[in-house]
Formats: structure tokens, sequence, C-alpha cells
């Protein structure tokens, strides 16, 4: 038990720690004082509005990140998270502008509309897969692009709203948009969206199925052994089918946020790149949907505090150099310490047997025992 | 035959000792080839051959002892230096890019020409020359894909001797061919020898070795157990070398086996078209209270079986559990309706290392109560489980929350024994269920598997090991190239006759002469 808790924790605490070295390493060297710079992140961090400000900004990266986990507890890697939320985000946008119903219908229907979307968009690499054997990373990244260019032709042609330099879709009204969970009233922009409300219960469905249904349980077999899988009567195939669908389905959340919180439509702010920084949170949280809020919130709050760096002449790129770091060191961390724990595990093994053989007289008469 | 003529040693391999794990695949083997010989290395899938060769070939480095090419100590860091020193190995699983063409996966990797212009032509032509030098009818433009398995393998054989070996490996050549085609290669492994090389191969089919080689070295279970020549030696010598001769106390059965059939195969066959079946119309029963023992060397069709009974893999022909067609119904409904499995390879599909006992002890049951309740995996009721697994059928070394991993290999395969009985299940398959474990978990299984077979299941047992076989079953079939060459009774078989149908040197026809090279083929399914 200690040594899993210990796992857990090591991944990430190494993988920030090595972020803040070769953060401070660039400031160093760019002739910045690392310290100072970190003294004003944090206490521009901690003010109310920042707070509020990276919690919102972290439920979008946290979709993300439970979005790529869902698939990675399936051992792939959904790199299509971007281009499954952008497609999805349009398809939520039009439907909560123009669909005729009071909000307690249309929000939930324009939820499982992107939900239905970005598992359609996931579908088409689990598919490739699975009958052509296409590695999902390779075909996901294909189908980022091929968002792009759907959605700038939807967008143009068909869902656009008005004239001019307008280029987005209609505007939701309070019909359609997502209410405010709370507004603390402390300066502006302090209300927290009911999206945070939509995280916690994706991320508790996200823990029931993966952790406590007899599909999690194929998902995780199926992921370690394909081979003890299909003896078992698993069925790979439709496992990682299920996985992508699942993935996607978390991911066409992830623009939802932005649209029905932020802009009120689907328009050219949509963030692009939610992915990447939610995969970090997902490795940063090894999987774990309690690990990815704790690595969203905190990826979300380097990003927030590094934005006053510029206000002291500071490189804001202090953040992204941060983020960047994360990700990749997280990768490295969670390598590195799945190779240790794997060392201790068998280190112990070798060492019970190593008790166990010498004498081969004693283990004897208890294991006749068994023939009663 | 000609090693007097031509004295002169071109491997000399000494003490060679290759570990994986804890797993010991090569025991100090010594071995001695001569140029202008043929040298058969004969033994049972797993004797550790096929390491020898990768060692000699570069792809394995040895952890103990030497290797001399033509007398002077070399060590191979890659198969790039054993080509070098004249070595070349063909496969016995052909490593071929299928979309280019036969000469330019000749040339692959030694194309003539400067680094970035390949000289198509004089690769071409000299592939072409090759070929015809050695009599070897291929096309040369043929795209691989196109070409049959025949004309692969000499694919393979022009790539070695594209780079001038003197040394060439084939592991198990004849495997996949048929006997015309075996012939001819045989006939071109005389022109090699004629010309100076030395040809190693790999077999475990004692009539081509007797017909073919100059000299024989048999492996055993890692260790080289004896060298001989055809001269020398018989088909039942090798065959009592090759496999382990003693016989156990067979235990005698107080209850009757039961007279309806609870598992059966009719006509079923497993391979890929164009290929040689790997199950070739295989017609068995099993019944009520009854061991069916599958005998043979690994390798002749009784993984398929497995894969085909359990559906995993496509096949044709009947196969009913109790009665019932069950060809249509995948792995899961199978497994529900009672067939129960003890694979060959623990780790590979028995448990899952990383997983706990208690995740492990649901797997294959994780669709029904008590792992099951509603959509839920309960981990209690797969812990209880795990925990009556443990107890029932003594296995140390952890309780439910242990991985897998930590077990030794005994006590996993307890674990595995007691998921698969535990269940009350109406048939068993067991593939070598006491492989790689001692002796007190080897009889705590035996007597598990006894006892569930007075209680009424139904046993096929897979295994390699025949003291297992001649104890346990209640009939023998014996299998060879895909097919069943014997039904026998164990009660009145010596390992000797048991052996000697495992390599096809007898038949149920009768004992065949062992010079005849076609003899192993003739013989059909009893």
């Amino acid at each position: 038990m200690i040594r899993r808790i210990a796992v857990t924790l090591a991944g990430p605490v190494v993988s920030v720690l090595l972020a803040l070295l070769v953060t401070t390493l660039f400031l160093t060297i760019g002739g910045y004082s690392a310290t100072s710079a970190y003294e004003v992140m944090w206490n521009y961090g901690i003010e109310p509005a920042s707070l509020v400000s990276a919690l919102n900004n972290a439920v979008p990266l946290y979709l993300a990140g439970v979005a790529a986990a869902f698939a990675l507890r399936m051992g792939l890697f959904n790199i299509g998270v971007d281009g499954q939320y952008r497609v999805a985000a349009l398809a939520g946008a039009v439907v909560a502008a123009n669909l005729p119903l009071p909000l307690y219908l249309r929000l939930p229907i324009t939820l499982i509309v992107c939900c239905v979307t970005g598992a359609l968009w996931a579908l088409v690499p689990a598919l490739l897969k699975v009958y052509r054997g296409v590695s999902e990373v390779i075909t996901s990244i294909l189908m980022n692009a091929i968002a792009t260019t759907v959605v700038a032709i939807l967008l143009a042609d068909v869902f656009r709203s008005g004239g001019g330099q307008n280029t987005g879709t209609a505007i939701i009204g309070a019909e359609g948009a997502m209410p405010v969970l709370i507004d603390l009233g402390i300066g502006n922009r302090t209300s927290i969206t009911g999206f945070l409300v939509v995280a916690i219960v994706v991320g508790i469905l996200f823990y029931l199925i993966q952790y406590r249904t007899v599909f999690g349980f194929t998902l995780q077999v199926a992921s370690r052994s394909p081979e003890a899988a299909e003896s078992a009567g698993i069925k790979v195939n439709r496992r990682i089918i299920w996985a992508m669908l699942g993935s996607g389905a978390i991911a066409g959340l992830v623009g939802m946020p932005h649209v029905l919180s932020t802009a009120f439509r689907f328009d050219g702010t949509l963030p692009t790149d939610l992915m990447f920084t939610g995969l970090a949170a997902a490795l940063l949280g090894r999987s774990h949907p309690i690990g990815i809020a704790v690595g969203a919130f905190i990826l979300a709050f380097v990003e927030r505090s590094s934005q006053v760096l510029g206000l002291v002449q500071l490189p804001t790129e202090v953040g992204s150099v941060f983020m960047a770091v994360i990700l990749l060191s997280s990768a490295v961390g969670y390598w590195l310490t799945e190779r240790a724990d794997q060392r201790v595990a068998l280190w112990n093994a070798l060492r019970r047997r190593r008790r166990e053989t010498p004498p081969p007289a004693a283990p004897l008469p208890t294991g006749m025992e068994a023939t009663r | 035959m000609s090693e007097t003529a031509e004295p002169d040693v071109l491997v000399r391999l000494t003490g060679i000792v290759k570990r994986f794990g804890t797993f010991v695949a090569n025991d100090r083997i010594d071995l001695t080839v001569r140029a202008g010989t043929v040298h058969a290395i004969v033994g049972e899938n797993g004797a550790g051959k096929s390491t020898l060769m990768k060692i000699l070939a570069g792809e394995e480095r040895p952890d103990e002892g030497t290797i001399e090419i033509a007398g002077s100590p070399r060590t191979f860091s890659s198969p790039r230096d054993a080509q070098q020193a004249g070595i070349g190995m063909v496969h016995q699983h052909f490593l071929l890019a299928s979309a280019l063409r036969v000469w330019e996966n000749v040339v692959l990797a030694d194309e003539p020409g400067s680094a970035f212009r390949l000289d198509s032509a004089a690769a071409r032509s000299r592939v072409a020359d090759l070929a015809a030098r050695n009599g070897f009818e291929v096309d040369v433009d043929a795209v691989v894909r196109d070409v049959g398995v025949g004309g692969r393998q000499r694919v393979e054989i022009l790539k070695v001797l594209y780079r001038d070996a003197r040394i060439i490996i084939l592991d198990e050549p004849t495997a996949v061919l048929v006997p015309s085609e075996a012939a001819s290669l045989f006939a071109a492994m005389r022109r090699f020898t004629d010309a100076g090389a030395a040809v190693i191969f790999i077999s475990h089919k004692l009539d081509e070795v007797l017909d073919f080689a100059d000299e024989i070295t048999v492996i055993r279970a890692g260790a080289v157990v004896g060298q001989t020549t055809p001269a020398e030696s018989s088909a039942s010598d090798l065959a009592g070398l090759m496999v382990k001769v003693a016989m156990p106390a067979v235990a005698p059965r107080t209850v009757p086996p039961g007279s309806d059939v609870v598992l059966a195969a009719h006509g079923v066959t497993v391979g890929e078209a164009g290929e040689l079946p790997a199950l070739d119309d295989v017609s068995l029963e099993v019944h009520s209270g009854e061991i069916v023992g599958i005998a043979g060397v690994e390798g002749n069709g009784q993984s398929e079986l497995l894969m085909a009974l359990l559906g995993r893999v496509a096949h044709t022909g009947r196969i009913s559990l109790a009665g019932e067609d069950i060809d249509g119904l995948p792995t899961e409904t199978r497994r529900a309706r009672g067939l129960a499995y003890i694979p060959e390879d623990r780790h590979r599909d028995g448990v899952v290392l990383s997983m706990a006992l208690r995740e492990n002890a649901a797997l294959g049951y994780h669709g029904r109560p008590p792992v099951k309740r509603g959509p839920w995996f309960s981990r209690s009721g797969a812990a209880a489980q795990a925990r009556a697994i443990i107890s029932r059928f003594d296995v140390r070394g952890g309780d439910p929350s242990t991985p897998a991993s930590a077990l030794s290999g005994g006590n996993q395969q307890k674990f595995i024994v007691g998921r698969e009985l535990g269940s009350d299940p109406r048939v068993l398959i067991a593939a070598h269920p006491t492989r790689g474990v001692d002796i007190g978990a080897q009889s705590a299984v035996w007597s598990e598997l006894t006892a569930a077979r007075d209680r009424g299941l139904g046993t096929l047992l897979i295994s390699a090991d025949l003291d297992e076989l001649l104890a346990l079953s209640d009939r023998l079939l014996v299998f060879y190239r895909g097919r069943i060459v014997g039904a026998l009774d164990p009660r009145h078989v010596d390992a000797q006759e048991l052996g000697e149908y495992m390599t096809g040197v007898r038949t149920s026809a009768g004992p065949a002469a062992p010079s005849s090279p076609s003899s192993p083929s003739e013989g059909d399914a009893a």
C-alpha cells in the first residue's frame, strides 16, 4: 500500500521538480532572477481572481486529460482529442443556439450531441486500427487536420451567422448557455462555471467505469495482456473500439466550457491545442481521475500566474517552458518510476524464491496436502 | 561418409551457455562442424536448438563459452559480424519483405552500387546468375508476396549464398515443405557441401536426418545428449535420446469413465490456404470422467487444436461441447458453457503478471457471479475467489492483493489450475499443466486432475512430458504433422514406441521403413 502511494506520487513530484529546475536554468541563463520571478508568479497566482480563473481554465484541461486517460488505460494514445473537441464544439454550438427547448432539456441534449460527435470522430481511428492495423496515433493526428478543414468549411458556408467580419455561429442565449455555478462577487470575473459540475461528474463516471465495472476490468486485461484477454473470452478489438469511443465522447466536451461559458458561440477564439496540456495532466496524474484533477489545476495555475511576468519585464514564455518540460518529464518520470517499481517487484520475487528453494524437502508435505 | 575426406573443422563451439532469466536454454554445449558435411541437430522443440543456432549466427550472445570459426576464436556482437565470418542462417519463419521483388530481397542491405545509387541491373543479374548456378528455379523479378513457401525458402537461401556464406544454417527447413520440395532442398544442400561449405540443419524429423545428414547431434533440455552418424544409429535410438525415457508407476483408477461424449471434434482443420495445414482433419472425442492425452513433439498441431477448441482461430470441421455445436460461438460463450482452459504458456495467456491475484482469479470468469454483480466488478467477490483458490490449492507466496508476478512459477500454475477447476467445468483443456513446476506442485496438480476426473470431468491433456501423459491418460492420441497418427493405450505402450510415433517413424498403419523419406506423410489418422 505504502509502495503504491509512493509510486503514484513519485512520478508527478519528479516531473514538477524537473520542470522547476529547467525553468530556473532557462531564467538564470537569460539573466533573470528565478526566485523573484517565482515570487511574483506565486503572489499573483494566489489572488482570488487568479485562483478562480485557474479553476475555470483547469476544467477543459481536466476533460482533455480524462479523455486521453480513457484511451491510455487501454494502451491507446488518442492524439485526436483536438480534432474531436473542435468538431463536437461546432455541433454543440449549433444545437445550443437553435434547439427550441428549455434550458434543462437543451443543455443535456447539447452535451450529449457533443459526446456523440466526439465519439464518432474517434471511431475512425479505432476502426482503422482494428481492421487495417494502422496506428491510432497517426490516424488521429490526421483526423485533427481533417477536423480543422471540415470545421472551417462548415463555419464559413453553413453555420455562419450574420455577415461582414462575423465568423462565428449564432449567439447562444441564456436559454442555451451553461449557468454560472457560484459568483464569488469579489471583483470582476470571479464566477465559477457550471462546467465544474460536469467535470466532476465525468471524473466520477470515469472512475466507476474504469475501476469498478467488469468493462473496466476487461479493458485493463486487454491492454496488459491481449493474449490472456483473448483466452479469457475478452475480444481485444472490441475493447479498442469502446476505449476510443469513450475517449472521443469525453473529448467532445473539452471545447464546451469555452462555447457555453465564455464565447457563447463557436468562433475563432476557441483554443485549438488543449489536448497537449490535457495529456500532460493525464500523465502527471497517472491516468487517475483525482491525479488528473491535481495535474490540470497545477498546469492551469502555472499558465495563469505566468501571465503576470510580462508586467514586471520577465518573459511570459516561462509558463510555456514549464509546461513543455512537464509534458516531457512526466513521460520520463512515469517511465522511471514504473521501471523502479518493476525492479523492486522483481527483486522481491527473486528474494522470496531464494528463501523458498534451498530446503526442497520442507514445502513438500504441505504441497501434497492439496491432494485431499 | 565424407568427413574422412575433409577433416578440417569450420565451426567449433565450446561450452556454450545461454540463460533467459532463470531458464537455461543452452547448458555447456559443445559442437564441432566440419567443412563439406551436413550436420543435423535434432531435439524436441524447446530443447535449445534454435537458441544455439542464433548464438552461432550472432543474433544472441552466449553467457559463457567460445565460438571458433575455421580455427580462430570469434565474438559476434551482431548478425552482421557472423555474416562477415561466413555464417548465414535461414530462419524457420522467413524474414522477407513481401512487398519487394525477389532480387531486391536478396541484395537488401548489401546492394551493389554507391551509397546513393542502387545498381539495379548488376544486382538483378548477380541474383539471377546465383540462382542459375545453384539450380534454383525462382523468378528473380517476382514480388515475394506472390511466391510460394518453397520459393520463399529458396529466396532466403539465396540471401545467404549472396553473402558468400561457408556455413549455412537451416532452422527446420522442411517444416513447411511438401516432400518433393524437401527433396530438392536436400539436393541443393549436397551441392553446397560438395563445394566445401558446411550445412547445419535443425530438425526433429528423424527420417530425413538419417537420410541426408553426415553427422548428428542430439540435444535435450539444453544439453548435448548424443553425437552419432546415420550409419551408427537408427531412428528408434535417436527417438530414445530425444525424449526422456522414464516410466512412472500408473495409479489405477477406481471410478470408471462415463459413456457420454462431453467434447468432440470432427474433421477440424486449421491452416492458411496454400500452405500445409497446421492441424489437418483431426477428429477426437472426450467422454465424461476421462482423460484423453495428446502426445506429440511440439509444433505438430497441438497449439492449433487448443486455439480451435477455445474459439480463437478460424477452422473448418465441427466442434461440439456436451452434445451441442459450438463452432460459431465466441470464446466467452464457450467458457460460460463449462469449458475450462489451462494454457500452454502461463505467462502469455494464463495470468496477467502485473495484476493482483484477485483480478487474476476473475480472468475468464469475469462475466458471471460472484465477480460480476450487475455491471460492476465485485472486488470482494474476486478476492473471495482468489482466497478460495489459494487455500484449496495451497498457493504460496501471496494473498489476493499480491501481483501474480510475485509468485513462483509453480504457485502461478497451481493458481491457474485452481481457478479453472474451481468453476466446476464440464470439460477441461489442459496444456502442459505441470511444465516448469517442481515435484511438489506437480503431484498436487496431478492429484487435482485425477480427483476432478473421478467427479466426472472430461479432460483433454496436451503435454510434452511423457511421464505425465502415461500416468494420467486413459487413452493416448499421437499428433504428427497436424494429424493423429496413433491411438494408443497408455497401459500397454512404452516410451520407446511412443517416441517412434511422435517422430513419424511409425504410424498406426504399422512400422514404416525408417529410410523412406516420404513415410511420415503416408500415415493417416487413426
